[in-house]
């Protein structure tokens, strides 16, 4: 038996070194496709691990838990719904969090409550006004002196613009109204009259003013809502990286420092920031019609800039800017739209003249750390909410570019505000509301229509009784609750974050590295108590994110196959010529008494021989080739790669088993790849033997 | 005395499209043990179809073949490896050797096969036959690197180191010249004579027909003589 091996391997190696060229193209085949198998396999488990490792301590955990009737499946990272996906809801979380505290894999659960809501900024008019009434407040004449120049300022801008209007609007009288509202801000006597009645004026200016300004920005955020502390302490790749973290028991909100850059920064200094990653990038301004554009929208928003900036800021800045671009002509508008049109030769020298000089006069962030947002989201009932929250920090998760839109970009607010925002009561807050309910007398009217228009207009109601049975119809949807704007409690309990709804729970596991053992004892705990929950991994609840990792194992998978597919044929065809060549040769071993099988096993251990050294060398090329990678690193390149990676690069490591399965794969596919010659080859008849030539 | 080999009524169909060409006629031949026989004949004539019936790579369309007592006609294609790999040795016209493999290794291939001795023994019966026929300086070279009689000593070694009841030449020393030809049925002439090897081996040479102790002589299929 071994001799017979052995003397198969001694043909085999013969065979080999004797068909040198046909075994050289087959054996270059398969080192190639055993290279890109290994190379790939261990590039996608580097992938995995990274992401898994990214993903799992920035946002999903290790699973997910959430409404198995949901209408979409929970997608943390994005999905194809903007934003607006239903995951339906968890409508106890404290249920699922005690069923989950007695499973043995499970560390530990965090409330999430997935929400958007949009805060509107104030224009410049506005943002003015405010700071005038403050100056006013507080007595302060020389700033009261630069703001009424300020606003006089924005209002000599506007005025140009609204003689253009006018040639299209139909309003000629509301346009001539709002005219003379522009001069009378203009004028030079208005500091004088703001002087003589501040609050009239400034009142005045709010109505008849402050609407011709642009419109203020709109800032979307994706919110999640959860206990925050627990979440800092249980996803360690989040960082606070301007002010604090809210405290145990607080409201508010921390921004995700992606949101803060992308939405909140300035627009000029948002727009030289993107614009100098796409020079990084290695695109050129001149060349790039889309950046120029780019370019070309910026400088027309040069009154962001100006409309910010007092009279002493314009004196102080107005030289400054003259030196820089060397004009001694141009006014301050002039200025700054020639100083915003930057080039590729400048653009380094602009960016850093606008941090270092322009800075400093505006607003960097239309958002502070200490501030108050009116969030204002549509409730699941569809009422439109508005939740005043302080914002405590902006964080960001480690390794991730401070910018980058992918990095899932939610801001993490407390679990109460969420409940406000996604329209759900708190069992004290349906007492309160029950409290409100019986103190003006309103009553529970049901859902019959007849009977809410009897209680509402007939039996003689006063009107006292009628507005106090409207505020019982707001009452009705039990899912909305009074107008958060006027809530003054800023603090709860731990009890009142565990009760009430969420719309999935994150899942920690003792082991993260046994997760399909974690989920199965979570999928049971949860059935055997009656909790009708779907529970995902963190490639599922990542949503496409996780979504692209397994894309990209799909083409490589497709890459692979049809290689070997185009392997399997051209070495069928090599070894179709070889067995035909070889006829005489196998008629003779027939004819000296080979059995029909001892052929079939001769080709297949030839075959496997290429195979095994081609394979073999496949992988040490792979092997050496990782190793490279994993001392330079592969470069995210990308917002998208670098969310996936973790970081700015991947370091990918070397993978035995992705070795071992790439040796193996190429084993199969020669196999494969011999059985058709190997049957054509037992198949000669051992009389060719006394035909052959030699 | 029943003879090694026996041929009863022996008749072999080709298929030919939808004919059928008949390439023996009433084959009848009895070959007894030792015996050194030349199956001689034009081209043509059904040398070689009746080297396959006895060599065992074809069997009859009727008739019956009993080589060494056991009856071909029924037997399947690994009984009939078997058959040949134990009872019978070969060597061809145009030698086919394994060219992958050298001298010894040519040699030592049935034994191989057949798994029967071990290292030792291997190694002992093949070194003694490559002596035999004087090619044990050349025992580790290939067949491209050997002469047209010293391949054929390579053939006539691998065809006796089973010790089969029977060895089939076929056409030995056509591509041989005629010295080296008549080198090559002396030595197989030798071995019978001294160790009552049965030979069988077809030709048409009338100079290697003068050597055989017995000559069966066919024309169009037919035993003529």
């Amino acid at each position: 038996m071994i001799a017979g091996l052995m003397l198969m391997l001694r043909l085999a190696v013969r065979n080999v070194r004797t068909h040198m060229v046909k075994n050289s193209v087959i054996g270059v085949i398969l080192v190639f496709g055993t290279f890109v198998l290994v190379t790939g396999a261990t590039l996608i488990g580097s992938l995995d691990k990274v992401m898994r490792k990214s993903i799992t301590t920035s946002i999903t955990a290790d699973l997910q838990a959430y409404d198995a009737d949901a209408r979409d499946p929970l997608s943390l990272l994005g999905d194809m719904n903007f934003g607006g996906s239903d995951n339906g809801e968890l409508p106890d979380y404290s249920a699922v969090q005690d069923t989950l505290a007695k499973v043995p894999e499970v560390r530990t659960t965090l409330p999430f409550g997935l929400g958007n809501a949009t805060v509107f900024g104030a224009n410049e008019v506005d943002r003015s006004l405010e700071d005038l009434r403050a100056a006013v407040k507080a007595g302060d004449q020389a700033r009261q002196t630069m703001l009424v120049g300020r606003l006089q300022r924005i209002a000599g801008d506007i005025r140009p613009q609204l003689d253009l209007s006018g040639t299209i609007t139909a309003d000629q009288e509301k346009l001539s109204e709002d005219r003379a509202s522009l001069d009378r801000v203009i004028s030079a006597d208005f500091p004088a009259q703001f002087a003589s009645d501040p609050v009239a004026t400034m009142d005045w200016m709010d109505g008849a003013v402050a609407p011709l300004a642009t419109d203020g920005r709109l800032n979307y955020f994706r919110l999640l809502g959860t206990d925050i502390p627990a979440f800092e302490s249980n996803f360690p790749r989040m960082q606070i990286v301007h002010g604090t973290t809210v405290p145990p028991g607080e409201r508010g909100i921390i921004i995700n420092e992606s949101s803060y850059e992308l939405m909140i920064k300035h627009p000029i200094a948002r727009e030289l920031d993107l614009i100098e990653k796409e020079i990084a990038s290695g695109t050129e301004i001149g060349t790039s019609g889309t950046l120029f554009d780019r370019v070309q929208r910026m400088s027309r928003q040069y009154r962001r800039v100006l409309y910010q900036l007092d009279t002493e800021e314009v004196a102080a800045l107005e030289p400054k800017l003259r030196a820089e671009l060397k004009d001694d002509k141009s006014d301050m508008v002039g200025l700054l739209k020639a100083f915003l049109a930057v080039s590729d030769d400048n653009f380094s020298e602009r960016k850093a003249f606008f941090y270092s000089d322009i800075a400093p006069y505006i607003r960097l962030y239309d958002i502070s750390v200490g501030d108050t947002l009116p969030l204002r989201a549509f409730t699941k009932s569809g009422y439109l909410k508005s939740v005043n929250v302080k914002v405590y920090g902006v964080y960001h998760y480690s390794g991730v570019a401070k910018d980058d839109a992918a990095a899932g970009a939610y801001s993490l607010v407390d679990m109460l505000t969420f409940r406000d925002i996604y329209g759900k009561m708190t069992a004290s807050q349906q007492a309160e509301l029950s409290g409100i309910k019986a103190s003006v007398g309103a009553k529970d009217l049901g859902a019959s229509g007849g009977s809410i228009e009897d209680e509402l207009f007939g039996g003689g109601g006063s009107i006292e009784s009628t507005v106090a049975s409207t505020e019982a119809l707001t009452g009705l949807d039990s899912v909305t609750f009074g107008r958060a704007e006027e809530r003054e409690i800023t603090t709860f309990t731990q009890d009142e974050v565990d009760h009430g709804v969420a719309t999935s729970t994150a899942i920690f596991l003792k082991n993260p590295e046994q997760a399909e053992v974690g989920k199965a004892a979570v999928e049971k705990a949860l059935g055997d108590a009656g909790l009708k929950l779907t529970v995902v991994g963190w490639k599922q609840a990542s949503g496409f994110v996780g979504q692209a990792a397994m894309v990209i194992q799909l083409v490589l998978f497709i890459a692979v196959l049809v290689l070997f597919l185009v392997a399997i044929v051209i070495i069928n065809i090599a070894l179709v010529l070889a067995t035909l060549e070889r006829t005489s040769e196998i008629g003779t071993m027939r004819a000296l008494g080979a059995q029909a099988r001892f052929v079939t096993w001769m080709f297949v251990v030839e075959s496997q021989f290429v195979g095994l050294v081609s394979a073999c060398i496949g992988a040490t090329f792979s092997g050496l080739f990782v190793n490279w990678l994993h001392t330079v690193g592969i470069p995210a390149g990308n917002d998208f790669l670098s969310v996936l990676f973790g970081g700015k690069a991947m370091y990918p490591e070397q993978s035995i088993p992705s070795m071992i399965l790439g040796i193996v794969i190429v084993q199969v596919v020669s196999l494969l790849a011999t059985i058709y010659p190997a049957w054509l080859a037992a198949d000669v008849p051992p009389v060719v033997a006394l035909q052959g030539k030699e | 005395m029943p003879g090694i080999v026996e041929l009863t009524n022996v008749v072999k169909d080709y298929p030919l499209g939808k004919l059928s060409v008949r390439a023996l006629h009433d084959i009848n031949i009895t070959i007894g043990e030792g015996e050194f026989t030349a199956i001689a004949g034009p081209s043509g004539s059904g040398k070689t179809t009746i080297l396959n019936m006895i060599g065992c790579m074809d069997v009859p369309t009727q008739g019956t073949v009993s080589i060494a007592g056991t009856i071909t006609n029924n037997l399947g294609d690994r009984a009939l490896t078997d058959l040949r790999l134990n009872r019978i040795g070969f060597i061809f016209q145009t030698f086919n050797l394994i060219n992958v493999l050298d001298v010894y290794q040519n040699v030592e291939f049935p034994l191989l096969l057949q798994g029967k001795l071990s290292g030792a023994e291997r190694k002992a019966r093949v070194n003694a036959m490559v002596e035999k026929v004087g090619l044990t300086k050349q025992i580790g070279q290939r067949p491209n690197e050997l002469s047209g009689g010293q391949r054929q000593r390579v053939a006539i070694a691998r065809a006796l180191v089973t010790n089969p009841a029977i060895v089939l030449a076929d056409e030995p020393t056509a591509n041989l010249d005629s010295k080296t030809g008549h080198a090559i049925i002396d030595l197989m002439s030798d071995l019978n004579r001294n160790d009552k090897i049965t030979f069988i081996f077809s030709t048409h040479d009338p100079k290697v027909m003068e050597c055989a102790t017995r000559l069966v002589k066919v024309e169009d299929g037919r035993v003529v003589g």
